[in-house]
């Protein structure tokens, strides 16, 4: 099923209540880009069938973000209470991360055949109506009264090339950020660490990124009078125009063998197989989808590659 | 008769079908509820308050001397608090439920016999008694304003206006005076109330989306303090606040989940030793607990709790008696994760 | 102690287990006199064989781990989910952070009953740079006679002890608790049979790194020394690294031993690294107050800059007047005000009505732009902002700004130019046609009052 899409659909201004902020054992903030995946596959099983509209990829774009936290310089979650056992005793608490968010989603969509634009945006609304009811990231989509941001299906051109339209599309999209791979950057960045520490790993250049490194920097300047006047100042190493980085979680790399259908006890569905994996961590870029030559750089596809065990996203802005 | 092997998923898991938002806060004039969209946000402020000395002394501290000396030491505390405009007398709550449709058909489960049968035995309750029972509760608990907790007490007046969205349009609006009805009963009922439950009834059956949006008035008084809910907040550190106030993009709030346990606050068919007082609905739990009391009042030993009553109805096929088959079905409604996995 | 039939490696490890066991009993007994009921007892329970009996019971509820199932929930049994020992050698090899960077050193980890976790320590017990646990994983016939003198006990003992990094659970298991996710193996999404169910491990091991790198970054000696000069702007050559927005998970709760022992020994605290969205409304946005034009706000911006700057280099190069140019300017002029419209979000945002302060300087058209929602509660400012043509005058204060900043360069563009970009302003309003309903309402509610 190798489609191109050629249309894109827009799901605006989703208000998220109550996402799931934790999106991996070792990230928080925005839902994983898996969330998203989940969510348009869940989504395409409601679009019906003999619609032929395929939902290929996927991007998200983060308007305004509330998480749940609170503390000062280390966050922590604000809890709700669960409630209590057989026994009328609090059980133990087991820490969950929540976060208010408006989230705009974006799909690559193939549409097959002729279908009159106005069939299409009726389509657009059911699909709206149906993501609606659905959880993002384990949130609720709550309503609200700003009613003029419509979802819609826009056809693209056959280039692919930005139009009017496209170019509006863009704007409706602002003010937000979409998150986009910048796998590059921890490869170059591994890659340099180890130069200097062979055996530095990805952890390290990926922790590296995550955090601000300020080095003391000495400039010693020559006065005409011929003393030198030094002068000192601590500089962060985030290089200007590097773009906000931020970790992210983007997939899913295998532990065990991958089982048979049946084979592991508990599983939520026993006629399919099972595999148990890790969180795959790279560096991903909030990006202001204005700066984007074209909305396909926002998009994510998910891959499953059985025989490396590796199940990921993978956005095609990268590299 | 065949021999019934049928067993419990291991995995079982249901989505909830009421989904309330958060409820915001705000202030205003009781004789302004028209223009209700207008209303002040309520913020929440910090206070500082001198707290006495009330707690239980260790024996190491009960040194008399010592005594004074922490009485003397002020035990200054900050607090959250949120209160209406003191030109305003009134507090208005608002937000929105979702109705699905879909009970009793889990977002995951792992034994299909196990997924047949209860979708079987949900269709023949729904066959039977439609949703009608639960939905005229849960509007009840909508048109009394229990939602608002704290907030009702000592209200001089209240008032719940539910309008039925319709793509973004009020396709009908129920309001009601809620202090007519009891929280301690179902009996009240009026014409609104009926067309209410109708609509989240359909809602429920996925005859059609159901999206509310409930605006909740309640006549406190001018500048009175208002009650959003409070944050859990574990291992507080020194000089942390004491009291957390909740709030979404600086309004005070309520969280959704308490707005949702007043809604499912239906179970009165709990069972009760003779002796003891009626306590009125409580909120519809798998153990029939309260936290605010630390007590389950559908404990498995006398056979009335969720589990015990859908093992024996769904495995044994001993259908409970109808009070207790619409508590199974409104746990349902609930959602939540009750697989048998140990 | 030692025996004749034993081979003399074998008589030396089982003279280092006894002593161990001594050890633990001299300890126990420390506060007991000698000859007394509770010595005796104690006596009886640390004789070598019955220790090491009671040791293999407690080896048989734990489990040497690097992905806890506890790490998601700590009341599951390890009989009920299954937990995991990856060696990071055997994991694939990658660019991306799993695991598998652990191959450079990394601390197994102990789930299961607490209380049995000595026996592990025991466990670690070395002779000649091998742990008795290796020993076993090898089958080590030396240790087997050094165990026991049933052989064939200690053969099960040895067996027991290298299966201690094999789920504890009957056959492989997940749990209801436990996150399950479909992945779609790029198939028909309609058809359930083109997904597998994904169910993922936290690695304890590589949370415990994590942690120990955080936490040297935030404690150690050397990282305060750094900071403390950082903030003095001292001479210093260390590095002062500063995570923002890191947060904790605390897993556990106030039993942070039972989910495991690496948890334990993070006291619960599991880091996060933020993936934070940046948050385009400034924390302490104010009124553009004391300005006569918001325009001299926003060209002090970076981003503004940077557009302004591209636009004004491409257009000094004397580019032809053809489509190509059209386009390309086009495309930079749609990106800066695509900036303004970030820009101005941020004021329309703003508790409405700000625009009435005193020291508002900003011409009334520019108000009905930046304080829209004034409207809703002033009804002559709603009456003008529907009325007024002030859309067209900040149309033209753009296009007035623009060619300022610009200059001459700009020129040969001449006035088709400067009214396209007043109809792409005049495109950009999504929020105009919200509030002018808004307010349409607002005056008819008004009239319904009045009347």
């Amino acid at each position: 099923m190798e489609l191109e899409h050629n249309a894109y659909l827009v799901l605006p201004r989703l208000h998220v209540q109550n996402l799931n902020t934790i999106s991996s054992p070792m990230t928080w903030g925005a839902p994983a880009i898996t969330a998203a995946m989940g969510f348009m596959l869940a989504l395409q099983r409601k679009v019906p069938f003999d619609w032929e509209l395929d939902l290929l990829t996927v991007g998200m774009v983060i308007h305004d973000f509330e998480p749940q936290v609170n503390g000062g310089f280390v966050k922590k979650f604000s809890l709700t209470r669960n409630p209590l056992g057989k026994d009328g005793k609090t059980p133990g608490i087991i820490e969950e991360g929540r976060a208010h968010a408006t989230i705009s989603l974006v799909f690559g969509v193939y549409v097959a055949g002729d279908t009159s634009d106005e069939l299409l945006q009726e389509r657009a609304r059911t699909i709206y109506k149906e993501a609606s009811a659905m959880r993002f990231a384990g949130g609720s989509i709550i309503y609200s009264s700003n009613t003029w941001y419509k979802p819609q299906i826009l056809m693209l051109p056959e280039d692919q090339a930005e139009t009017q339209h496209t170019l509006a599309l863009k704007r409706s999209l602002l003010p937000g950020f979409a998150l986009i791979s910048r796998d590059d950057v921890l490869v170059s960045h591994t890659k340099k660490l180890q130069e200097e520490e062979p055996e530095l790993t990805a952890l390290d250049a990926w922790l590296d990124l995550s955090r601000i490194n300020k080095r003391c920097v000495v400039t010693r300047i020559e006065q005409p009078s011929g003393e030198i006047k030094e002068t000192v100042g601590w500089q962060s190493d985030r290089e200007k125009g590097s773009g906000w980085l931020v970790p992210i979680p983007v997939g899913y790399s295998a532990l065990s063998e991958l089982y048979k259908a049946g084979e592991v006890q508990n599983a939520r569905d026993p006629h399919i197989p099972f595999r148990f994996v890790e969180s795959m961590y790279s560096i991903g870029e909030w990006c202001s989808p204005h700066r984007l030559s074209s909305l396909n750089e926002l998009l994510w596809s998910s891959h499953a590659d059985h025989e490396a065990g590796i199940y990921r996203c993978i956005n095609h802005n990268s590299n | 008769m065949t021999k019934n092997t049928l067993k419990t998923a291991s995995v079982l898991a249901f989505e909830r079908k009421i989904d309330p938002s958060d409820a915001l806060l705000f202030s205003g004039n009781w004789s302004e509820r028209d223009s209700s969209s207008s209303w002040t946000p309520i913020a929440v402020r910090e206070k500082s308050v001198r707290g006495t000395i009330s707690n239980r002394l260790k024996a190491k501290d009960q040194d008399p001397t010592k005594v004074d000396a922490a009485i003397e030491s002020p035990n200054l505390q900050t607090v959250d608090i949120a209160t209406l405009d003191s030109e305003h007398d009134t507090l208005q709550v608002r937000f929105t439920l979702r109705v699905l449709p879909g009970t009793g058909t889990p977002s995951a489960c792992n034994n299909a016999d196990y997924q047949e049968k209860l979708a079987e035995t949900v269709n023949q309750y729904v066959q039977a008694n439609g949703f009608t029972e639960l939905a005229r509760r849960y509007s009840a608990n909508l048109a009394s304003g229990r939602f608002l907790w704290r907030n009702r007490i000592g209200s001089e007046q209240v008032e719940v206006s539910i309008a039925h969205l319709v793509d973004g349009k009020a396709a009908a609006v129920y309001t009601f005076n809620s202090l007519d009805f009891s929280l301690r009963n179902f009996d009240h009922s009026t014409e609104g109330l009926e067309q209410l439950s109708h609509v989240i009834s359909n809602g429920l059956l996925g005859k059609e989306h159901v999206l509310l949006q409930v605006t909740a008035f309640a006549r406190v008084g001018a500048g009175q303090e208002v009650f959003p809910s409070q944050e859990l907040i574990l291992d507080r550190g020194r000089g942390d606040k004491s009291k957390t106030l909740y709030r979404v993009n600086g309004v005070a709030a309520m969280h959704s989940q308490k707005i949702g346990n007043a809604i499912r606050t239906i179970d009165t068919w709990y069972p009760v030793e003779d002796d003891v007082i009626d306590l009125g609905p409580i909120a519809v739990e798998p153990y029939g607990s309260v936290t605010t009391q630390g007590k389950a009042y559908r404990q498995p030993k006398q056979k009335m709790d969720f589990y015990n009553l859908l093992d024996n109805w769904l495995l044994k096929d001993q259908v409970p008696a109808l009070e207790q088959q619409h508590y199974v079905m409104a746990i349902l409604v609930r959602g939540g994760v009750f697989g048998d996995a140990g | 102690m030692s025996s004749p039939e034993l081979t003399s490696r074998a008589n030396t490890l089982r003279r280092l287990i006894y002593e161990y066991i001594d050890e633990q009993f001299q300890e126990k007994v420390k506060s007991l006199e000698v000859g007394t009921d509770a010595y005796i007892k104690q006596q009886e329970k640390y004789q070598p064989n019955n220790w090491l009996a009671e040791t293999m019971k407690r080896i048989a509820g734990i489990q040497v781990v690097t992905h806890p199932f506890r790490m998601t929930n700590s009341q599951v049994n390890i009989r009920h989910a299954s937990s995991f020992y990856c060696n990071p050698d055997e994991l694939l090899e990658q660019n991306y952070v799993t695991s598998h960077v652990l191959k450079n050193g990394y601390l197994d980890d102990l789930t299961g009953n607490a209380a049995s976790f000595p026996a592990y320590t025991f466990l670690q017990l070395e002779h000649e740079g091998q742990t008795l646990l290796q020993m076993a994983v090898r089958k080590d016939q030396d240790l087997i006679s050094a165990l026991h003198e049933d052989k064939e006990l200690a053969a099960l003992w040895v067996k027991d002890i290298s299966e201690i990094y094999l789920p504890r659970t009957e056959s492989v298991a997940s749990h209801t608790s436990g996150k399950q996710i479909f992945w779609n193996n790029g198939e028909d999404p309609y058809d359930n049979d083109n997904y597998i169910l994904l169910a993922p491990l936290y690695s304890s091991s590589l949370s415990y790194e994590l942690y120990k790198k955080i936490s040297h970054d935030r404690y150690s000696e050397e990282a305060v020394k750094a900071r403390e000069a950082a903030r003095a702007n001292k001479i210093h050559d260390g590095v002062a690294r500063d995570y923002r927005n890191l947060a904790v998970l605390k897993l556990g709760g106030s039993n942070t031993q039972n989910v495991s022992r690496l948890n334990n020994l993070m006291g619960g605290q599991n880091y996060l690294l933020p993936s934070l969205p940046p948050s385009w409304k400034s924390r302490n946005q104010r009124p553009p107050l004391k300005v006569s034009s918001i325009f001299s706000l926003f060209e002090k911006r970076r981003d503004t800059k940077q557009w302004l700057d591209e636009l004004k280099e491409f257009l000094s190069n004397q580019p032809p007047a053809n489509k190509h140019t059209r386009n390309k300017v086009d495309l930079l002029v749609s990106g800066l005000l695509d900036e303004l419209y970030i820009f101005v979000t941020a004021f329309q945002e703003l508790p409405a009505g700000w625009s009435k302060d005193e020291l508002c300087d900003l011409s009334s058209a520019q108000c009905y732009w930046l304080d829209p929602a004034r409207g809703l509660e002033d009804e002559e400012f709603a009456e003008s902002w529907l009325n007024s043509d002030w859309d067209v005058t900040v149309e033209h204060d753009f296009a007035r700004w623009l060619n300022h900043q610009l200059g001459s360069k700009v020129k040969h563009l001449g006035d088709v130019e400067f009214r396209r970009w007043a109809r792409e302003m005049r495109k950009d309003s999504y929020w105009q046609r919200f509030i002018s309903g808004s307010l349409k309402a607002l005056q008819k509610q008004h009239v319904r009052r009045e009347g």
